[in-house]
């Protein structure tokens, strides 16, 4: 062991005495510098966009807490809505008695059974799912107080419990839950049932069209009055707040019912956003403006632009860009926390470089230039040489990288200003916790240097087969090139970005891709990006057992083929 | 021999590609002794070399260092050894100091003493502390036999070390594989192109030659080899007149620079004639009697280099 140890020594003196690992450094530190500084602006307005935001949600609490009196409308309105439901479980109870008492044309009452029952638990998915997406947005924070007493009052209500609510709150948005006091809406639920002056009678009587159109599944009801909304409606938080429950609603019948109307209604969605884009000329200052996908309608954003150009104030657009936070592409960049996040992947592809450049040297360059003379003459079997060149690689690997996180996470702090990164959502398994953001970066750090290692093995291997340095080195960073470049050409999004530059990242993708994202529909995340990215941010190593089989097995057999290639063949 | 067995060389055979480079060579070198090991390019020492130091894997054959079979008891066997293959090549981004301490770490039991008297004997102590890439060929040379010797092996490989060494580093050398060999009982394996060197250094010398081991001589039988006849060179003042005294004499006279047979007849003031040197006063009696004046005389041909070269190119033996 003394000897391995001294190897090891000799090694770690040499790699660091070289300019290579230098250079691989400053390579990293420009290279998230540059990207850093490219996102910084967004960083600003969004900062400027942040403090605007808690002046905006004040507001809406003023407003909300101005709000007194009766109505005897609405609570007419509540009772009809009720009532559509009513009248659909009653046609489903119907059909189920008839069916169970036996009845002259049984298929028929089955039929009916079955229709009514598809239409009654429709209509409790739209509604639930709508809750659990507009109910995200505190400036509805009037719609979900009415949607929640009516699932209060429905105690028998499926798919969706209560209870998933108040998970999904303290998943998503911990602080928010405690913001949004779920308990705190109900009572004030309570207390607008008791009184609603009479100015918001008009905003009453589009929520009862709403949970109509939710009852009936009718996104084609929704797709025009996005349109309409947009085109002809003054700017104003229900404007907004419209627009964001409709593209949320289309978007949420599209992901998880798959109609072809909501599929329909997107794809009109899209086409329509695509053309008024295209005539906005402030992309520049909005990014992802024009980047769109099916899954996603930036209406509000990008009829913000437009009205922007009609004057509205700037003040006014960043609060709507603030709040429509959710729905930009993660390149806008609009979290502080994405100057580390998008920075640092850069910096590890800068590790990957340099760790397979050292690795494919290791054995290969030694041989070349004759310095392993000296270390077989020396009493050492040639394993020992061997293992402390693979322990070179792995602290070299490591160290770089907790290095740059080190860096990213100074680095990014002073340059966008904010010292206070928070909280985030990191997925270990089946139970999502909230870790300090500077511990899940270093996390996912710790995985994506495993990843650099594995490949860090492979150049080694090749370097021990081959006896070449250049094809060693080339070979694993080709395939990350590769993947990078077939990554750029097909989308957009940093994760594809992370995933090309990071093969733990693939590995989990391939591997997991079917499990994460059906866990993520059946928990509404898929439409969550932000949580989306942290998902596959970090890999499940601790909760897919297999997927640690199976790169280890990989990694071992790999290891294997290097050591046998150097320890068994004539050296010179 | 009367020292132990260091070196046990037994059947040994290597394949490389489709020549097969080294053909069932034994050998052996004792305690004390030192080994000269010649061919010419491409007979296989430098291979046979390489599988002593564990560069390359015999096909077959056994070797075993101090009594360990090198296969078997790696490291154990190498603790003995020292050894320069070829160039020595060491850590270029490393001083020559670093590489020393690397090497003793690897040894163990190596003081810093130690290095610094080898550091002193093989003359770098102005530039031990320089970086090896600065070295000239010279100064890696010294540099790789001090890294041979640190750990003072009972086995000690060189293979050409008189490359890139001046006249006087070869000597030193010469003179250091001496007391080596003498006062430490290092055994000494040396293969090299330079046969004068070889027959002033050597304490037995064994030839190979496209891959086979052609046989071993002793100093004493190198020294008798060509019997007790030498070659010597005359420059005269009348060659012709020499050439005459020397024929009355009975001598013959040697073509210059050839062994052919073929006569060049004598250069111009220079002779060469083949005689016991007991005859050497007679000659030279009778050259200046006859009226020749003897401007110098001097002892010419190599006796290992007529044995070598007659066992590489005419196929022969040493029985």
């Amino acid at each position: 062991m003394n000897k391995t140890f001294a190897l090891y020594k000799n090694e770690m003196k040499r790699v660091f005495g070289r300019p290579l690992i230098w250079a691989g450094l400053a390579l990293a530190a420009v290279l998230m510098l540059t990207e850093m500084f490219t996102e910084r602006k967004n960083i600003i307005g969004r900062k400027f966009a942040g403090s605007v935001g808690e002046q905006y949600i004040r507001e809406l609490e003023e407003q909300k807490n101005s709000l007194n009196g009766s109505n005897e409308e609405y609570a007419q309105l509540l009772a009809e809505t009720e009532g559509n439901l009513d009248g659909l479980r009653a046609e489903y109870e119907s059909a189920l008695s008839a069916l169970e008492n036996g009845g002259e044309d049984t298929k028929a009452l089955k039929e009916a059974k079955d229709n009514a029952e598809k239409a009654y638990i429709n209509a409790l998915n739209y509604a639930s799912n709508a809750i659990c997406r507009i109910s995200v947005n505190k400036i509805n924070i009037k719609v979900i107080e009415i949607l929640i007493e009516y699932k209060l009052s429905r105690q028998d209500y499926r798919p969706v419990p209560l209870n998933d609510i108040r998970e999904r709150f303290e998943r998503t948005h911990p602080t928010q839950l405690a913001e949004t006091k779920l308990a705190g809406a109900l009572k004030r639920y309570e207390d607008l049932k008791a009184g609603i002056a009479a100015e918001e009678q008009e905003v009453f009587d589009k929520i009862e069209s709403y949970r109509e159109a939710i009852a009936k599944a009718d996104f084609g009801f929704f797709m025009n009055e996005l349109i309409r909304i947009a085109e002809n409606e003054p700017d104003s938080f229900e404007r907004t707040a419209k627009l964001e429950a409709y593209g949320y609603i289309i978007s949420a019948g599209t992901e998880n019912v798959g109609l072809a109307a909501g599929q329909e209604a997107a794809r009109k969605a899209n086409e329509y956003v695509i053309a008024r884009a295209e005539q906005l000329d402030r992309q520049e200052q909005y990014r992802g403006v024009g980047e769109l996908t099916t899954k996603k309608l930036n209406l509000s954003v990008k009829l913000l632009a437009e009205d922007l150009k009609n004057g509205i104030s700037a003040g006014r657009a960043e609060r709507v860009v603030k709040l429509d936070g959710r729905l930009w592409p993660m390149f806008g960049g609009t979290d502080p926390n994405d100057i580390i996040n998008l920075s640092l992947p850069l910096g590890l592809l800068a590790v990957l470089l340099t760790v397979a450049m050292i690795a494919g040297n290791a054995i290969a360059g030694d041989i070349r230039s004759g310095s392993i003379k000296s270390l077989i003459v020396a009493p050492v079997k040639r394993g020992r040489i061997f293992w402390a060149k693979v322990m070179m690689l792995l602290t070299v690997t490591f160290l770089m990288t907790a290095a740059l996180t080190v860096f990213a996470l100074l680095a990014g702090s002073a340059v966008s200003g904010v010292w206070d990164h928070g909280r985030v959502l990191f997925n270990s398994g089946d139970s999502p916790r909230i870790l300090p953001f500077w511990l899940a970066t270093f996390f996912s750090s710790l995985i994506d240097a495993a990843g650099i290692f594995f490949f860090a093995l492979l150049a080694l291997m090749l370097s021990a087969i081959t006896r070449n340095a250049v094809v060693s080195s080339i070979v694993p960073v080709g395939y990350f090139v590769f993947d990078l470049f077939s990554s750029a050409l097909g989308g957009m999004g940093s994760n594809r970005f992370v995933n090309a530059v990071l093969p733990m990242r693939n590995l989990g993708n391939l591997w997991f891709s079917r499990e994460v994202s059906t866990l993520m529909n059946l928990v509404g995340l898929f439409e969550n990006r932000l949580d989306n990215y942290y998902v596959q941010y970090i890999i499940h190593p601790f909760s897919r057992g297999y997927s640690v089989i199976y790169v280890a097995i990989l990694a071992a057999a790999t290891v294997w083929a290097a050591r046998d290639a150097f320890c068994r063949r004539d050296i010179m | 021999m009367g020292g132990a067995k260091i070196l046990e060389v037994k059947g040994l055979n290597k394949t490389l590609g489709r020549r097969h480079i080294v053909k069932d060579a034994s050998f052996d070198v004792y305690e004390g002794e030192i080994f000269g090991f010649l061919g010419p390019n491409g007979a296989g020492k430098t291979t046979t070399i390489k599988m002593i130091l564990g560069f390359l894997f015999p096909d077959s054959g056994e070797i075993r260092i101090c009594g360990r079979d090198l296969r078997t008891e790696y490291e154990a066997a190498m603790a003995c050894v020292g050894g320069i293959v070829e160039n020595p090549d060491m850590f270029r981004d490393f001083s020559g100091l670093d590489n020393l301490k690397m090497y003793a770490a690897l040894h163990g039991g190596i003081s810093g003493e130690r290095i610094n008297e080898i550091v002193r004997l093989v003359g770098l102590e102005k530039r031990i502390r320089d970086k090896v890439r600065k070295y000239s060929l010279g100064m890696k040379q010294r540099l790789g036999v001090a890294q041979s010797i640190l750990h003072r092996p009972k086995l000690l490989i060189l293979d050409e070390p008189t490359n890139g060494l001046d006249p006087g580093g070869i000597r030193e050398l010469r003179l250091l594989l001496r007391r080596m060999a003498a006062e430490e009982g290092t055994a000494v394996f040396v293969s090299s192109h330079l046969l004068s060197e070889m027959e002033q250094t050597c304490d037995r010398v064994c030839i190979i030659d496209n891959g086979v081991i052609k046989g071993e001589l002793t100093a004493e039988e190198l020294k008798s080899a060509g019997g007790t006849a030498r070659e010597y060179e005359y420059s005269v003042t009348d060659a012709a007149r020499a050439a005459e005294i020397l024929q009355n004499l009975g001598l013959e006279l040697v073509p210059n620079g050839s062994n052919d047979g073929e006569a060049r007849g004598q250069q111009e003031d220079v002779l060469r004639v083949r005689m016991d040197k007991a005859r050497l006063a007679e000659v030279n009696s009778a050259l200046i009697s006859g009226g020749v004046n003897i401007l110098t005389v001097a002892e010419t041909g190599h006796s290992l280099e007529e044995l070598f070269m007659a066992l590489t190119e005419g196929g022969g033996s040493i029985e």
